[in-house]
């Protein structure tokens, strides 16, 4: 439950003393938290709950399609130091929602195969939803984060520069992973809500998988950052 | 009969945090937002200004103008970072409800940095060295980001606490890099006035460990521009 969208109660004092003119009386919420106010509640985004809150296959195709979009600002940023030109850098960028996009691809394929090879049920559509929200988070925290990124990046020094950008795709990717691993454990449980080892041992292949492709593609990717500290990428 | 009034939305920036912040979230309040822009810009301003007595001259006017650009371009970096970690978590926030929050949060903090102001000026002015002055700024900046913070985990609620956690230190890592970018803020009385600073120095973090030990009087290592003693 959303705690901003509580009851507004404001039990407060006056804000000034009550003086021997003004008869001292238990003084109203200032707010009027019950009559004029009843409830603040937080403003929602309507597009925000319109991409998350639905599993269908065009939703989630355009949740992955966003998150992986969402990639875009924190690759620029992170591309800001290469000493390439504009044109290489933004095909550079493109690195990591491709990079995501394969892990996504490949990983929850083979889970799902793997997951179905041990009797446990898991719709492909399941997965497919599951992966997309993984990637809608990756590409949610990592927009969210790419501009203190830029910051860092830009007026940093190397090692500065190299470890916000390691840090927040650190963040941002077992984030995702996260995401993707519960919810193919979740997906798979038995009604009463047991969860069947065989998913678990896959959801946590998979995450090793991811894990290692994503250091990967880090590394191959964080040349521009890499290079002022002595290191090459592989 | 007395009757209850509404309180302006400086008041409820300055003391009902809670309700500051609740009312920031729940969506368009621009008055709410002007007022703690407006307390951000002066509050930044009469805090820069204060640092730079401690060099005088020209430095006072310098340090009162980007203090507020320092605290607007933390803001900027910051607002996003909250509202993909709340996303990330499960909220539907709206980025402007977001940033509404974060400039309130950031508006209560610089009310904090203007009570706490003559509280440096006093010690500049009784004589306080560089470091030690350096150290007191940054202490002050300290408290004014616990007053930030809990502003927000009032805003975002007690399981918000973790996304506010995460934002004040996206929020200082921000305000460092952009502070360390623009100094000098108190500038050094041997050297010339100055408005930005070209050398690119330790860097902001070991800054802070460097302006410590000599705060403290150790004179080993090198200052807080590289050079060695």
């Amino acid at each position: 439950m959303n705690e901003a969208a509580l009851p507004q109660v404001f039990p407060r004092p006056p804000l000034a003393p009550p003086t021997a003119s003004t008869p001292v009386e238990p003084a109203p919420p200032v707010l009027a938290a019950t009559a004029a106010e009843p409830r603040v509640a937080a403003e929602t985004s309507a597009w925000l709950t319109r991409l998350t809150g639905d599993d269908g296959p065009a939703s989630s195709a355009r949740r992955a399609g966003v998150g992986l979009a969402l990639t875009l600002p924190f690759a620029i940023a992170a591309g800001l130091r290469t000493d390439a030109p504009p044109s290489e850098a933004i095909v550079s960028a493109l690195g990591i929602p491709v990079g995501l996009a394969l892990i996504a691809l490949v990983g929850v394929s083979a889970s799902t195969l793997g997951i179905s090879l041990a009797s446990a049920p898991l719709e492909p559509a399941h997965a497919i939803a599951v992966a997309s929200r993984g990637l809608f988070r990756v590409g949610v925290l990592l927009a969210g984060l790419a501009p203190i990124t830029a910051l860092w990046v830009a007026g940093g020094r190397p090692l500065e520069a190299l470890f916000a950008t390691t840090f927040v795709l650190a963040v941002a990717g077992a984030s995702g992973i996260g995401t993707i691993a519960r919810g193919l454990v979740a997906a798979t449980a038995t009604p009463e809500g047991e969860l069947r080892a065989g998913a678990l041992i896959v959801a946590l292949l998979f995450s090793m998988f991811a894990l290692v492709v994503g250091c990967r593609l880090w590394l191959g990717s964080m040349e521009g950052l890499l290079a002022p500290i002595g290191m090459e990428a592989p | 009969m007395s009757t209850a009034t509404a309180p302006s939305d400086f008041d409820l920036l300055l003391r009902d945090p809670s309700g500051a912040a609740r009312h920031a979230l729940a969506g368009p309040r621009p008055a709410l937002s002007r007022t703690a822009l407006l307390a951000l810009v002066i509050g930044g301003a009469i805090y820069g200004g204060v640092l730079g007595s401690y060099r005088g001259e020209l430095q006072v006017l310098y340090a009162a103008i980007k203090m507020p650009l320092v605290l607007l371009g933390a803001l900027v970096v910051t607002a996003p970072a909250v509202w993909s970690l709340g996303v990330a978590s499960g909220r539907t926030w709206t980025l402007r409800s977001v940033a509404a929050l974060v400039l309130v949060a950031a508006g209560r903090a610089s009310l904090v940095l203007i009570a706490l102001a003559p509280l440096l000026w006093l010690a500049i002015d009784v004589g306080a060295g560089y470091h030690f002055s350096t150290l007191l700024a940054t202490c002050a900046f300290a408290v004014a980001g616990l007053v930030a913070l809990a502003t927000l985990v009032r805003g975002l609620g007690a399981s918000g606490a973790l996304t506010a956690l995460c934002a004040a230190l996206v929020f200082l890592s921000a305000l460092a890099q952009t502070g360390w970018a623009l100094r000098p803020w108190l500038g050094r009385p041997s050297r010339p006035v100055e408005i930005v600073r070209v050398e690119p120095g330790v860097g902001p973090l070991e800054s802070v460990f460097a302006s410590t030990r000599l705060g403290m009087g150790d004179p080993s290592g090198m200052d807080t521009e590289g050079r060695s003693p």
